[in-house]
Order: structure tokens, then C-alpha cells, then sequence
């Protein structure tokens, strides 16, 4: 494995050294089996999404409803602020040709159940949202690790030298903010580049520091040549240097992040039929539709791994039954169209789709608000996939009559991140990086890959 | 009683029976072992716990008899004919929350009666094979001990050289006998203008000013550069950049971070104590002391008093996960970071491994870790809900300065803590709402809530007694017990407070069991007999001037980390150091005065060929300004930099979570003193600081990372900030230039941003750069120097020291 000094060293001197190491370096350590995805795009459901109410169907609850919980609370250190079992208002049904139960919440995604996995006995640990948060994006809440986007570029570098391997959509400073896209103690090229989108301005998309508007595009060249110039002649005096070569690299990089982007950044560039597909231009779906189809984009343009924050809108303590519908009605039909668009390009055999929050909900109401909601699970809950190389139409584990506790065929946060890495070829026993001395892994020393959904 | 007395005797020879032969077993037993017990284990637990695959989880293995017998890092996994005992029935009943096994959901109800079964008839197992996990034979400390790193420091005298002539001390020869050892040839000296610029970064993290390089240019005298390192040394702004260095390995930040983000109010007066403490040049043992047990330190007077507990914010740092519903996880968490913190901080040791298991490969056992852990966890560093009685939020500790300061804190804490929080954020939010108004309705009414809660918050603060961050002893001190897998729930045995036994020394302090211990372990690592502390730091402060440490990974000295390039000089320095009173000036004094740090930086093929790393420093490695001196120095560009010392910028935010809503705000909070001074919030950097490797606040950093990545090129071609800084530079240059002619425009510019004349090669790529800016014949604007000045603000000459 070559380290990237080691790869500017021994690369071509000049010009394109910089995108060229996080590339070649990755081929090093690419493929430990063969990969069924090449790319990953994960929707995250900020907030932790209630599974009785939206794919982990349990009729108890409403045989149930009022009636104290049968067993004792799972662990829970408010247990003050729990009342009794809470049943949900929406009908449910069968769906697809393999029969899924899906709420009536979530329409659209009813009609792609079929190219869906749903696991229905997840769990995690950290019943608060920062905890649950900080573990499903990097597997640790107590000491700073890289993110799983950024492992996943490390593994597997970028196939676009103008852009990065690993981009965040709208991703705030909240429950670990940039920990949360952070290549801890990778080498920096794997951070995630922040972009907003559904955050920013008249929903266009910005990417920090990639617009000047205070050059015209020929002065600016002019201004990049110069830069250069004054680096070679920096280099000629110095004999060799890949620092320098890096630097003079990174403004060549820059410069062609600055023309090239834009350009994939452009939803107009999209036909009328795939914004509505998207349910852009219409509320409340807009900004998850622009979202999901910028991550499409991205995608298409050879970013490796793109995670897009919701909207931290999920979390329904109080007043579920308004709360739930319209958070879902925010992100159902934009998440369904990704997957139906992914698959009518042919993209979705290699791209994963993994759609989780950091928790699911208690079937039991919390009492303390007002209306009455649900109060976090790390439990178990339901998260889904798609496309990949993961089984279509199936459904992996479950919880208890309740839909409280993962009790059957459970999958913990570290197996997704496991089974997540090995789609994409790799083993994440062997993914490691060697830090202070240890050699780190995404899954600690822990991580079963969930194989029953391997397709 | 014979049979009894039979089996007993069975038992005690069990192991040694199984080892060479396999029991015999009734024919009963072995086929309710292979019709029952085995297919279940092939099924659910070999997948982790198999020898012959080479998966044991947990250290255990159960695909031989010796696997179980043996068990893993809870014990053995059966204890035959006692299921209730027995650890591997106790996980598959699901009984216990943090053992359960299969993890992936309970085995089925005749499963589990089937293996009490089995373990209830004795645990009949015909499997065989020294495949058994094997058992860690534990670690070895005396063995340990003869590693490099944990012998006592030797007393190497400088080696002889060939060329006398060209050591100017003693680091040099023990350099420059490694060079003529492996045929390499030292590089030439750096010119002079490049070593002020060198020399003046190193210790101050600031350009040189224009007077000061003429003046250093026209001294001739054989030490104008010992002039020049005194007087840098004696600037405010050498512990400015010094104690940077230091707040780097402290993890300091203004807020908590993580996923509960509060500011750190009183963090400043920590980030001052450090700079005040480098620049008194407080010897490194006392300054380790005050941080890590000042309050327990006798004091002459009030001040000293309040220094030392200033000081000890250093274990508060830790960035926690202080929603943590869990809270003895929380408290072991926190103590893992700070052992975390010290271990690689202060003895280049990596210790967390050793919370859940013996470390794999350092002599630390876990035992040690919990000697340790439990000094801490006798140390309060958290205190309960930070607001309203039932919030899920800790807040931290805080101690008074000033007479009787912990009794007011106490006092302000019980009567009034809470409802201050509540008005500072309820003000915060008034202000925030007042700003947002876009009626004039709705501003006078934002404006009378801003006023009314200024009004209560302004009470309260009235009655805040000045106080710091900072931990105190427990009510009771106690040992701590091992946590078997590092889980806060599973504990075991109890370990007496102490230290690193592989770092032991005759004589070493012992715990006062009245007391945490944190003031034994304070003398403990700042003893001239620690074999890790002087190296540590004198390794650090050799890496900060050469570009890479004598051990190239400083913060691990252990088995794991990069051997020393130059053993002998590292405890040659080290000894030195803490003979002369373990002072950080004289020791950067005299490095910078050595030969070896005035090399040309250039490259030279014939030497690289034999040593590519620049292992043997024949040249000075070219580094990139940090972010802080980037920042600082394009705000000396353009004439902005305020060199006053600063104090706090953020005793107006309330202890609320800091999120992207506030991040507006925040960047509205900076001044042009120098970076030192801007607050570190956790979760909402500076742009600079995040894209320039700024150390990660949340974790101690010895070596920042060093990249090249194009953000940084995009930050320097678009950032408004440059571009500003460019704007004002111009004015300046074009101010001194009034002919406008455009080789001294070239000139004056590349003077005032890089400290020197351009070459001819760089003044004619400029002078026709500007030229060609000009949007009229002949006619120069302060906005073509300002292009000017943007281009030499971005290029290599500047962002790197040669």
C-alpha cells in the first residue's frame, strides 16, 4: 500500500498528481472479492423514523392499544416520560409481487417494494440522537473515526478525477455535525465535501469556495497560470519536491473543479418528466426530490458515496400523527423515484441505496408532550435498501409482536456497515488503516456481514 | 466419598488429561454431544468462535474441548456440570444485556434446554486438537520493559566526526556522524533571508517584519542570528505559537462538540494559562503537574492558586457524549478519553486498547489501565443535569477562583444555575429573533423581550463568580474495577490505583488513598525517572523545528511506532533537558542555533538515492505555513493584524447546543487578533482551520496532517477573506510605490508578503502578469495590484517555508 507522499513521490511530476494519488493509491487496496455495487447513495432519515408506522406492520398494537406493555421497557432511563401501547392510525397493505407490508404513508415507495430490502430487526446502541447518529455514520460516539463514506473512498478512491469520492448533501453541525462526513485520521482527499442544496439559497446548489465571482473565467486562468508559474520556478530552485508538486496540482484540480462542477451540479439540465418524477417544484417535496436527484447526478459523474441528510424532521416525541405523515410525505415519493430512476438507467445493479435513521421509535406513546408520540429505540427497527447486489422484495429480521426489540435475525448498526462494504467488494475485516499504532477498521472488532440478503 | 474424592482428582487433572488425550466417552454422552450440542454449535457459533478458522471473538473458541475450557476474555465458557455457572449458557438464555449470544437473535427454547443439558451432564465433548484459542499468555511487563522506549534514558556522549569543522554543536555531530556512517553529505546553508523567515515562523508562527529582515541582513556579526533567536524567544508571540503546540496535544477547544454542543466559557483562560506558562518558560515538569492535579498543589498565594486550577482544564477538554443517557458509561467514557489524552499526549503510549483486553502490543495489561482509570474516576469531571433538573444533558465541573471560589460556585450552582442557563439562551434567542424581525411590530416586541431578558440574565451574571473549567477529587476515592470488555456494566476484579508498571522507577510515588491519586500520578510522569516524559517532549519539540520528530510517530513510543532515527541524540537531548531544569527556551535555543537547522532546504539526487525520507536531515524539510500562520500572516499582509493578546469572544453565547443556525453568528465573533486567540467551536470550525489541517479539536494531536488537496487551492483562489486581504495589501504597496512602476510594484509587493526579493525568474512572470491586467495602456489600478497581491498570496513561495 503506498502512502500518498509516497504516490506524489513516484507519480508523473506536475500537473494531476493530486487527483491521480486518491485514485492509484485506492487501486492498491482495491476489490478484496469481487464488488456487486460501485457506488453508494444513502438517504438518512434524520431524527429516527417510526417502523410501526411505516414498513414494520404489527397488528398487536392495535389489539393492544391502551393496554400497558406486557414485558419490562428495554433499558430505557425515562421511563417516567412513557405511557401505554400506542397503536397507529394507518391502514396498511400488502404490496408488490412479493407482498410487502407498507403503510399508507408512503405510497410511492409502496410501488418500488419490489427492488427493496427491507431489515426489520435492526438495532444500535445510544438511545440519544447524537450517540445514534455518530454510530450509524462511523460506527464510534466516544472518540473521532472516519466516516463510512470516507472509508468507503479510502477503499475505493474516486472514478472522476475532477470531483470527489465522497459528498455530503445538507449536512448540518448538529449530533456530531462534521464528524459525521469526517475522515478522522484518513487521509484527508476521503473527507466528505460538504454541498448544500435543500439549505441553500433559492435551493441551488453550492459548493464552499467554488465560485468566484470577483474574476472573470479568463482573468481567473490567468491568475491560475501565473500561481503556477511561481510554483515551478519555486521547484526548479528546490530540485523536487512532491509537496510542491502537490500544491501546484491542487490549483490545476481546483481550477477543473470549477468548470466541471457546475455542470454537474445543474438540475436543469434534467427533462420536466424527471423533476416531476422527483416531485421537484411542488411542496413538501422540493427539497428531498432536489436532493435525491442531485445524489443521482453525483453518482452518475463518479462520486463514490453520497449521503444526504433529510432534515432533521423525524423525530416525533409529541404529536406523531401530524408529525409522521408529514415527514413522510416530505421524502416518500422522492426516495421511490431515485430507486425507479436508478433502475430505468440501468444504474440501480451497481448503485446502493440504503435509506436508515439513527433509531427507530417506541410502540408505547411518550405522554409528556402533549399530543402523544414515540420516544427513541435503539431497539430494533426497520431500515431499507435497494439495488446493489442486495435481494429485492424481501424482508430480513424481525421484532417482537410489538415492534419494539429486534428479537429475530438481528442486524446491528455494526453488520450494515459490514454488509454495506462488502457490496462494494470490500472485507471489512481487512479495510484498515494504521493509526497511532493500531490498525483500525470502520467495524471495530465487531461486524457480521448479513449474507441472507446478498442477491 | 471415595468417588467424590475420584472425581475431585478427575478434575484437577482434566486439563492436563485433555491436552495429551481426549476422554473417552460413554456411549450416551456421545451421542447426545453429536446429535444435540454439536450441529447446534456448527450452526450458531463457529462462524466467530472457531480456532481451526481463525475467528475468536472474544478470545473464545468452541470448536475444541480446550476452546471452552479455556474460554475467552471472560473466562472459561462452561464450567461442566454447573449451567447456571456457566457463561455460554448464561448468553444463550439472553439473561444478561451485554452478553448475548448468537447475537443475531435467541436460539429457539429446546436449543437452549439442550446445551444446559449437555453442560449439566459434565459437559461430555470428544473434540480434541490443540486448536484451542489460545490463551494470551498475558503480558509480560518485566519483558517489556527492555524495549527502547522504557529503559531508563542513557547518557550517550556526541559522537567523534570526521569533519570537525562543520558541527556547530552537539546535536550536529551526533547528526553528522549518522551521515558520514551512510555516505551522505550535509546540504549547504540556507541563505540568510530564507533562515530569518525559517527561523521567525518556527518560533513565533509570524513573518518577519521588513525592518527586521534589513536589519538582520545588515548585521555581519557572527551572532546576529543568536541576536535575533533571543529576541524572538523573548517575544510574547513565541508562547503564542509554542502554546498552540501545546493546545494541540490538550485537544483544547472552546465548546464540547460531539453530538451536545455547549461553549466551553471559561476555556480561554486555559488557552492564556498555556501561552503565559511557554513564555514564563515554566519547566515542563511543573507544567504538567499544574495541569494535571494544580489543585491539589500547595500554593504560596490567591494567584498561584487559581493558575494551578486554571491548569487542570486540561483534563476537561474531552469532547463528550454528555447526552449520554447511560451515565457510568458516560463516566468511563470520559476517563478513556483522558487516558487517551495523557497516555498519548504525555507518555507517547496508546492505552485505550487496554480498556477492553491486555494490549496486543504494548506490555500495558488491562489491569494497568484500571490503576490508572481509576485515579480519574475518582476525579469529578462532570457535575449533573446542565439545566432543568430532568434534562438529559451533563454539565462539567467547574471550580471558583478567588477567595472561597468553590463555595460561591457551589452556592450559585444550588440557587441559581439553572435559571441562568434558561435566560442566557432565552436572551440569545430574543437577540436572534430582534435581528430576524421584518415587521416593526415584531420588532418591538423582539426588542422588549430582549430587554427583559437581558435584564434577568444581567442579574444573574451579576452574581457569576468567576470560575474555571476544572475537575476536583471525588467526596470518595476509590479503586476502580476492571470492566470486563471494557463494558461499564460487566465489573470485575478490583485494582488498586498506580501507574504503568512497564514505566515503574525505584521509589515512585504511591497513591494517597485519601486523595485521587491524580497528584501521584502528576509526580509520576514528571519525574526524571519516567522513561517516556522528557523524550516525549523533547521528541515534539525537535519534530515542530525539523519537520519530523528523532521518533517520527510522537505520539507512540511503543512497539507499534516508528523506531528513533537517532536514539542516542533523542536521550542525549532528554537528559539534557531535564538536567537544566526541563526549560523549553534554551532547548529550542540551541536547536535553532544548530547547523543542521540552517540547511538549504534544496534537494540533491546523490543523497536522496541513500536515504529518500531525508532520515538523516542532509536538508531542512520545506514545510507549508499551519493554518494559524497562514491566516495570521495574510492579515499582516494586509495590515490588519492586531498582535494584542486576546481574551474571550464567546461569554455572551449561552450553554445551549452551537448547531448550523449559529454559525452566522459565530464568524460574526472573530477579530483580527491572531488565530491563537479566535475560539475553537467544535462542530462549526473556521473555514481556514478546516481546510489548512488545523489539528481536529476533539482529539490530542502530536503531528497535524500534512495535504494537498484542492480545497485548500479553492480557498486561496475564492475565499473572500483573500480576497480582501489582497484589496488592503495593494493599497499598502501601491501606497509605498507612488511611480506605480511595475517592477517595484513586483518588488514591493513580493517584499511585504514574502519577506524577500524575488528572484529574476519570479519578478519577470509577475511584472508580466500585471502588465497584463491593466485594462488601459500604461495604466495601473489598485485592483491590478490587488490581483497581484491575490496571485502571490496563493503561490508556493509564499504558503511554504523553505
Amino acid at each position: 500500500m503506498l502512502s500518498r507522499r509516497q504516490m506524489l513521490r513516484t507519480a508523473a511530476c506536475g500537473f494531476g498528481s493530486v487527483a491521480f494519488a486518491g485514485l492509484a493509491a485506492a487501486a492498491e487496496r482495491a476489490a478484496h472479492h469481487a464488488a456487486k455495487a460501485k457506488r453508494v447513495i444513502f438517504l438518512f432519515m434524520h431524527g429516527g423514523v417510526s417502523q410501526m408506522d411505516s414498513f414494520d406492520y404489527k397488528p398487536t398494537l392495535a389489539k393492544e392499544h391502551g393496554n400497558p406493555l406486557p414485558f419490562d421497557l428495554p433499558g430505557l432511563i425515562r421511563p417516567d416520560r412513557l405511557g401505554k401501547v400506542f397503536a397507529p392510525k394507518w391502514k396498511w397493505a400488502r404490496h408488490g409481487g412479493s407482498g410487502q407490508w407498507v403503510s399508507e404513508l408512503f405510497p410511492h415507495t409502496a410501488k418500488v417494494v419490489d427492488k427493496l430490502c427491507f431489515l426489520k430487526g435492526v438495532h444500535t446502541d445510544g438511545e440519544a440522537h447524537g450517540q445514534a447518529v455518530l454510530r450509524l455514520h462511523t460506527g464510534e460516539a466516544n472518540f473521532v473515526r472516519p466516516s463510512v463514506g470516507s472509508w468507503v473512498s479510502y477503499g475505493l478512491g474516486t472514478l472522476n478525477e475532477n470531483l470527489p469520492g465522497f459528498v455530503c448533501l445538507d449536512y448540518g453541525a448538529d449530533h456530531g455535525g462534521e464528524r459525521n462526513y469526517s475522515n478522522a485520521f484518513l487521509p484527508a482527499v476521503h473527507q466528505g465535501t460538504p454541498v448544500k442544496i435543500a439549505s441553500a439559497p433559492g435551493r441551488v446548489p453550492q459548493v464552499r469556495h467554488l465560485v468566484n465571482d470577483h474574476l472573470t473565467a479568463a482573468r481567473q486562468k490567468e491568475q491560475v497560470d501565473v500561481i503556477r508559474a511561481l510554483g515551478e520556478a519555486h521547484l526548479k530552485r528546490a530540485g523536487a519536491d512532491p509537496q510542491l508538486d502537490g500544491a501546484i496540482g491542487s490549483f490545476e484540480l481546483a481550477y477543473r473543479m470549477q468548470t466541471d462542477a457546475p455542470g454537474v451540479l445543474d438540475l436543469s439540465k434534467e427533462t420536466a418528466e424527471t423533476h416531476r418524477l422527483y416531485g421537484i417544484g411542488e411542496e413538501p417535496t422540493d427539497a428531498f426530490g432536489r436532493q435525491c436527484l442531485l445524489a443521482r447526478r453525483l453518482c452518475e459523474a463518479g462520486v463514490r458515496f453520497v449521503q444526504v441528510a433529510s432534515g432533521y424532521h423525524w423525530d416525533h416525541h409529541g404529536s406523531i400523527e401530524k408529525g409522521m405523515p408529514e415527514s413522510a410525505a416530505r421524502t416518500d415519493k422522492p426516495a421511490a423515484a431515485l430507486v425507479a430512476d436508478l433502475a430505468r438507467r440501468g444504474l440501480l445493479d451497481d448503485t446502493l441505496v440504503l435509506w436508515a435513521g439513527e433509531f427507530g421509535r417506541t410502540p408505547v406513546s411518550q405522554v409528556d408532550r402533549g399530543a402523544p408520540g414515540r420516544d427513541h429505540n435503539p431497539h430494533g427497527y426497520t431500515v431499507w435498501l435497494a439495488g446493489g447486489g442486495v435481494k429485492g422484495g424481501v424482508s430480513h429480521g424481525e421484532t417482537d409482536d410489538f415492534g419494539y426489540i429486534a428479537v429475530k435475525d438481528k442486524v446491528h448498526m455494526h453488520d450494515l456497515h459490514a454488509t454495506v462494504l462488502h457490496l462494494l467488494g470490500l472485507d471489512h475485516e481487512k479495510l484498515t488503516y494504521r493509526y497511532a499504532g493500531r490498525d483500525f477498521r470502520l467495524t471495530d472488532v465487531h461486524g457480521h456481514v448479513v449474507k441472507e440478503v446478498l442477491a | 466419598m471415595t468417588r467424590l474424592l475420584a472425581l475431585a482428582a478427575a478434575l484437577a487433572l482434566a486439563p492436563a488429561a485433555t491436552a495429551a488425550d481426549p476422554p473417552k466417552l460413554a456411549p450416551a454422552d456421545e451421542a447426545f454431544f453429536e446429535g444435540k450440542v454439536r450441529p447446534l454449535l456448527v450452526k450458531h457459533c463457529l462462524a466467530c468462535h472457531s480456532a481451526a478458522d481463525k475467528k475468536t471473538r472474544g478470545g473464545l473458541a468452541l470448536d475444541t474441548r480446550d476452546g471452552w475450557a479455556a474460554g475467552g476474555d471472560s473466562g472459561p465458557a462452561v464450567v461442566p456440570g454447573e449451567p447456571d455457572k456457566s457463561p455460554l449458557v448464561k448468553a444463550v438464555r439472553y439473561a444478561d444485556e451485554s452478553m448475548r449470544m448468537p447475537p443475531k437473535g435467541k436460539l429457539a427454547a429446546e436449543e437452549i434446554a439442550a446445551l444446559e443439558k449437555w453442560v449439566a451432564m459434565g459437559a461430555p465433548d470428544p473434540r480434541s486438537g490443540a486448536g484451542g484459542a489460545k490463551k494470551p499468555a498475558g503480558v509480560d511487563v518485566e519483558a517489556g520493559r527492555a524495549f527502547w522506549s522504557f529503559r531508563p534514558v542513557a547518557d550517550p556522549k556526541p559522537p567523534v566526526v570526521k569533519d570537525a569543522a562543520w558541527p556547530r554543536g552537539d546535536a550536529d555531530r551526533f547528526l553528522l556522524a549518522a551521515m558520514e556512517a551512510r555516505g551522505v553529505r550535509p546540504a549547504a546553508d540556507a541563505d540568510r533571508q530564507t533562515l530569518l523567515r525559517r527561523v521567525t515562523y518556527d518560533l513565533t508562527g509570524l513573518p518577519p517584519t521588513p525592518e527586521e529582515a534589513a536589519a538582520f541582513l545588515a548585521d555581519r556579526s557572527p551572532d546576529a542570528l543568536a541576536k535575533v533567536v533571543d529576541r524572538l524567544l523573548a517575544s510574547r508571540h513565541f508562547g503564542e505559537a509554542w502554546g498552540r503546540h501545546w493546545l494541540d496535544v490538550a485537544r483544547y477547544a472552546d465548546s464540547n462538540g460531539s453530538s451536545f454542543n455547549p461553549p466551553f466559557r471559561e476555556a480561554w483562560k486555559y488557552r492564556n494559562w498555556v501561552i503565559d506558562a511557554v513564555n514564563a518558560d515554566v519547566p515542563y515538569d511543573r507544567f504538567v503537574t499544574a495541569q494535571l492535579a494544580g489543585d491539589l498543589l500547595p500554593a504560596a498565594s490567591q494567584a498561584e492558586r487559581d493558575a494551578n486550577v486554571v491548569a487542570t482544564g486540561y483534563l476537561m477538554f474531552g469532547s463528550k457524549v454528555l447526552g449520554q443517557f447511560d451515565k457510568p458509561t458516560l463516566l468511563l467514557d470520559v476517563v478513556d478519553e483522558q487516558l487517551d489524552t495523557v497516555g498519548k499526549g504525555l507518555l507517547g503510549l496508546t492505552l485505550g486498547c487496554a480498556r477492553c483486553h491486555d494490549h496486543k502490543f504494548d506490555p500495558v495489561p488491562t489491569r494497568d489501565y484500571y490503576a490508572l482509570a481509576g485515579i480519574l474516576s475518582s476525579t469529578r469531571t462532570l457535575a449533573g443535569p446542565l439545566d432543568e433538573p430532568r434534562a438529559d444533558e451533563n454539565d462539567w465541573s467547574r471550580r471558583g477562583l478567588g477567595p472561597g471560589g468553590d463555595e460561591k460556585v457551589a452556592a450559585f450552582a444550588d440557587a441559581d444555575r439553572f435559571a441562568w442557563v434558561k435566560a442566557g439562551r432565552k436572551l440569545y434567542a430574543a437577540r436572534a429573533a430582534a435581528a430576524r424581525a421584518s415587521s416593526p411590530f415584531a420588532r418591538a416586541k423582539a426588542v422588549a423581550e430582549v430587554a427583559h431578558w437581558q435584564k434577568t440574565h444581567a442579574a444573574y451574571e451579576a452574581k457569576l463568580p468567576p470560575m474555571a473549567l476544572a475537575p476536583r477529587d471525588a467526596d470518595e476515592p476509590a479503586d476502580e474495577r476492571i470492566r470486563v470488555r471494557g463494558v461499564a456494566s460487566s465489573p470485575g476484579e478490583v485494582v488498586p490505583r498506580g501507574f504503568l508498571r512497564v514505566a515503574a522507577f525505584p521509589g515512585q510515588p504511591a497513591v494517597n488513598p485519601k486523595q485521587s491519586g491524580r497528584l501521584e500520578l502528576a509526580k509520576w510522569v514528571a519525574d526524571a525517572r519516567n522513561p517516556l516524559t522528557a523524550r516525549v517532549q523533547v521528541n515534539r519539540v525537535w519534530a515542530h523545528l525539523f519537520g519530523e520528530g528523532i521518533v517520527r510517530s510522537a505520539d507512540n513510543f511503543g512497539t507499534r511506532g516508528d523506531p528513533p532515527t537517532h536514539p542516542e541524540l533523542l536521550d542525549f537531548l532528554a537528559r539534557r533537558y531535564v538536567e537544566g531544569g526541563w526549560k523549553l527556551k534554551p532547548l529550542v535555543r540551541e536547536l535553532v542555533l544548530s547547523r543542521a537547522y540552517g540547511l538549504a532546504s534544496a534537494h540533491d539526487a546523490a543523497n536522496a538515492a541513500r536515504d529518500p525520507d531525508n532520515r538523516l536531515l542532509w536538508k531542512h524539510n520545506r514545510r507549508r505555513l499551519s493554518a494559524e500562520e497562514l491566516r495570521d500572516s495574510v492579515l499582516a499582509a494586509a495590515g490588519t493584524l492586531d498582535r494584542t493578546p486576546g481574551t474571550t469572544l464567546i461569554e455572551h453565547l449561552p450553554l445551549k447546543d452551537l448547531g448550523e443556525t449559529d454559525a452566522a453568528h459565530l464568524a460574526t465573533l472573530r477579530d483580527d487578533r491572531r488565530t491563537v486567540y479566535q475560539p475553537v467551536i467544535r462542530n462549526l470550525l473556521a473555514d481556514v482551520l478546516e481546510v489548512f489541517d488545523f489539528a481536529n479539536p476533539s482529539m490530542t494531536v502530536s503531528r497535524r496532517p500534512r495535504t494537498t488537496v484542492a480545497p485548500q487551492a479553492l480557498y486561496l483562489l475564492n475565499s473572500p477573506f483573500v480576497q480582501d486581504a489582497a484589496g488592503r495589501a495593494a493599497k499598502r504597496v501601491t501606497a509605498a510605490v507612488p511611480t506605480r512602476d511595475p517592477a517595484a510594484v513586483v518588488d514591493a509587493a513580493f517584499r511585504l508578503i514574502v519577506c524577500r526579493d524575488p528572484s529574476a525568474a519570479e519578478r519577470e512572470v509577475l511584472v508580466k502578469y500585471l502588465t497584463a491586467q491593466f485594462e488601459g495602456p500604461g495604466t495601473m489600478t489598485d485592483h491590478d495590484v490587488a490581483k497581484l497581491c491575490h496571485a502571490v498570496l496563493a503561490a508556493t513561495p509564499f504558503q511554504y517555508l523553505d
